[in-house]
């Protein structure tokens, strides 16, 4: 029981704490808010069915359609991209007037200044834009270019992907074409032929009845490497709110090694050590309090992702739930160990630069290798990949164990160097 | 003879080299209201921290209620309450919340606890401001709320470690009137640290003066002022030495005379040599047994052997002469 008054008693001080309340709770959403309203849910070009959206301005308009061999191209971008020729009204709207002009008379052309915008304002790597006389060149296999608009800020390797699929698909094309004028020119050719030759080659065009299958002989398919599937394909979200979830959890080391230095500063400590009430529970009412109000910001944020920005939590919600506990016992656990070994300066700037080595600002395999071998004794790396497990992998608690496992490691060390170091007489005198 | 609720003998803690208590010996009886008078750093708090259960001592022990506080801390923490000498209190909660905080790791629960809470804060007159965050008190309101936190579990034996250090006279008074009514109603007994000899005067049956961690007088307050005889004289005499003293010592209505340290010397008594320093500044200190009688006696002689004057103090019989005159330097030193 008197660990529930000192459970309270900690919740209620630290409740009306409006600094720490807001370093706990709004500055992760000072963060995940103006992201998530910069980039679309589609922040990684991944549309419903996988596939990164292609934003195309179509030039090569005759009789009012697109000429038969852009469409061929496009039927041949179709197989990796999602295309965007049209851009939606209630898309277009968002995107701000020069759009909304340029599509002012909706048609198959009158998408450059939307793909430019899209691509300028880091929404999309690249864009395609189709030149007028595209059909007409290609079917007379005469040489035309199309242009690939790419955005240099981004992921080098989108552009490198969409300029290897895009010559693969233009190379087709003309080869095809050329093949075709190549076969007409043979068929003048054969006119002038002997009858028993012209009739061996009426033979062989039976063949060339049957439809032509130009599909590779070789195919790669990509494939998770779970047996869990995402049900809804991942977003930005999916980085952004887990990863200023965690950095901001671990927050919590600052707002305990606080809490238990002003116990001490105002001799409250002394003072407890002077009722029956035990150590073991002065501790546990402060790890217990100081759990609660962690899990709830991490729920606080996850709910807010998930009910305004469309986040998903994955296919294991009690996984997610122990995960989330684990995460949050750690924070509170070096709180107390950092309290305990007056660690206090220059923390916050600890919290930071181990947020950004365990990949809550980016993807951790960004860094360089030395870098990803310091990271694997931060916990922030454990909870993220945790989270990223689950969230992003939709994977279920099996996969997660190793992440638990280090997790309560990290728990268990700090809370036993920390009560080591409050059971010397000199730091509760 | 009454029963004692605490016992100290030869109580001891170090810290390295350094000897905060040494060898500490006293017993507070049943409902006596016991001080402990000493200047900053004499070894109070040290004193009440180990009573309290709080630091272990280093050597000697101490019974409370016939409880060994080192073996059995658990039940004296239950009969012991504890006002401690910085404001050990939650500033962001209520006056209210506090008290009831520390009621219920006393054990306390619904409807008497917060009945006892209500009780505690009349008791020390802030029911009006109970629901206040503590953060807005003064730091006399602060300090009630610091008694009634430690009144709140009926405790038998009540440690008051200088409850009325920054307080306004409005709150000392009520302090202390407090205190009377928890010795003279309840019967708590109370161990009263104070540097201020006023409070030791007024509320304690008898003091123990401590210094340098240790105990170096132990009475009530009316014998302890009644050691001093009719008073003390300090006599500023440039060049005074053993002769002077001696010759002082001598006069009929005097009964000793000594040299008081020079400022900084750091000793209760200086002898000669010591105390004049080579300097010509020696003061001598006189106890009289009537103080008339020995002024006058001692300026006739001063007069006569044409010595200078520097300055002359009459001291009040009181607590802080007693401290003076056993440790040659102020309460407030």
């Amino acid at each position: 029981m008197r660990i529930l008054s000192i459970l309270r008693k900690d919740l209620l001080i630290l409740l009306r704490d409006r600094g720490e309340m807001a370093s706990l709770f709004l500055m992760p959403l000072a963060f995940i808010v103006p992201i998530a309203l910069v980039f679309p849910p589609d922040g990684y070009n991944l549309n419903a069915d996988r596939k990164p959206a292609l934003p195309v301005a179509m030039y090569d308009i005759v009789d009012g359609a697109v000429g038969a061999q852009a469409q061929e191209l496009l039927d041949l971008l179709v197989q990796s991209y999602a295309l965007e020729q049209n851009t939606p009204a209630e898309e277009a709207a968002q995107l701000g007037p020069a759009v909304q002009a340029a599509c002012a008379k909706p048609g198959p052309a009158c998408d450059e200044a939307a793909g430019r915008e899209k691509v300028l304002r880091n929404w999309r790597t690249v864009a395609l834009i189709v030149p007028e006389g595209f059909s007409a060149a290609i079917a007379a296999s005469e040489r035309i270019s199309v242009t690939l608009l790419y955005n240099p800020a981004r992921n080098p390797v989108e552009r490198q992907l969409a300029e290897g699929v895009l010559t693969g698909a233009t190379m087709r094309l003309s080869i095809e074409h050329q093949l075709i004028n190549g076969l007409r020119q043979f068929g003048d050719l054969i006119a002038l032929a002997p009858e028993e030759v012209r009739r061996n080659i009426d033979r062989s065009a039976e063949f060339e009845a049957t439809p032509v299958d130009w599909s590779p002989a070789l195919s790669v398919v990509s494939v998770q490497p779970t047996a869990a599937l995402i049900s809804v394909t991942p977003n930005t979200l999916q980085q952004t709110v887990p990863g200023y979830t965690v950095m901001f959890v671990y927050f919590m080391i600052g707002a305990v090694a606080a809490s238990l230095k002003l116990e001490r500063n105002t001799r409250a400590l002394r003072r407890l050590m002077t009722t029956p009430v035990g150590r073991g529970e002065l501790l546990a009412g402060k790890v217990l309090s100081a759990l609660l109000v962690s899990v709830l910001q991490i729920g606080v944020l996850f709910a807010i992702g998930a009910l305004f920005f469309g986040m998903t939590l994955g296919n294991a919600p009690g996984a997610l739930a122990l995960l989330t506990v684990t995460v949050a016992l750690s924070a509170v656990c070096l709180g107390l160990a950092a309290a305990a070994y007056n660690f206090e300066r220059g923390l916050t700037l600890v919290l930071i630069v181990a947020a950004l080595l365990a990949g809550c600002m980016f993807p951790a395999d960004w860094l360089p290798p030395v870098l990803r071998v310091v990271n694997v004794f931060l916990p922030q790396t454990w909870a993220m990949q945790g989270f990223q497990d689950l969230i992003t992998r939709g994977m279920g608690l099996p996969e997660v164990l190793p992440e638990i496992a280090a997790l309560l490691g990290f728990a268990i060390l700090a809370f036993a160097a920390a009560v080591r170091k409050f059971n010397d007489e000199e730091w509760r005198r | 003879m009454p029963a004692s609720i605490l016992e100290a003998h030869n109580l001891v803690k170090k810290y390295g080299d350094l000897v905060a208590v040494n060898d500490v010996s006293f017993a507070i009886e049943e409902g006596e209201i016991f001080g402990l008078l000493g200047p900053n750093g004499a070894g109070k708090s040290t004193t009440i921290s180990m009573l309290s259960g709080l630091l272990p001592p280093t050597a000697g022990k101490a019974i409370i209620a016939g409880l060994d506080v080192v073996r059995e801390t658990a039940k004296v923490k239950q009969i012991i309450g504890v006002a401690p000498q910085e404001l050990a209190l939650y500033p962001t909660l209520t006056g209210r919340e506090n008290v009831r905080f520390f009621g219920e790791l006393y054990g306390l629960r619904g409807k008497a606890l917060i009945e006892r809470v209500d009780e505690v804060l009349g008791y020390v007159g802030m029911l009006e401001r109970a629901n206040d965050r503590v953060q807005t008190y003064s730091g006399g309101m602060k300090r009630r709320i610091n008694l009634a936190a430690a009144l709140v579990n009926h405790p038998r034996l009540l440690f008051l470690d200088e409850p009325t250090v920054g307080v306004d006279p409005q709150s000392r008074n009520h302090i202390f009137e407090s205190v009377e009514r928890l010795n003279r109603e309840q019967g708590v007994s109370i161990l009263y640290t104070t540097h201020y000899m006023e409070e030791a005067e007024r509320l304690c049956h008898r003091v123990g003066i401590i210094d340098r961690g240790r105990l170096i007088a132990l009475n009530t307050p009316r014998r302890l002022i009644e050691s001093l005889g009719g008073g003390v004289i300090q006599l500023g005499l440039p060049g005074a030495d053993e002769s002077v003293r001696s010759a002082v010592a001598a006069l009929p209505a005097v009964r000793a005379a000594s040299f008081l340290a020079p400022e900084g010397a750091g000793l209760p008594e200086a002898d000669q040599t010591s105390a004049t320093g080579g300097q010509g500044k020696a003061i001598l200190k006189i106890e009289a047994l009537h103080s008339n009688e020995a002024l006058l006696q001692v300026l006739h002689y001063c007069n006569e052997a044409q010595l200078q004057i520097l300055s002359l103090d009459l001291l009040e019989p009181n607590l802080e002469t007693v401290f003076l005159n056993l440790t040659g330097k102020s309460l407030r030193d």
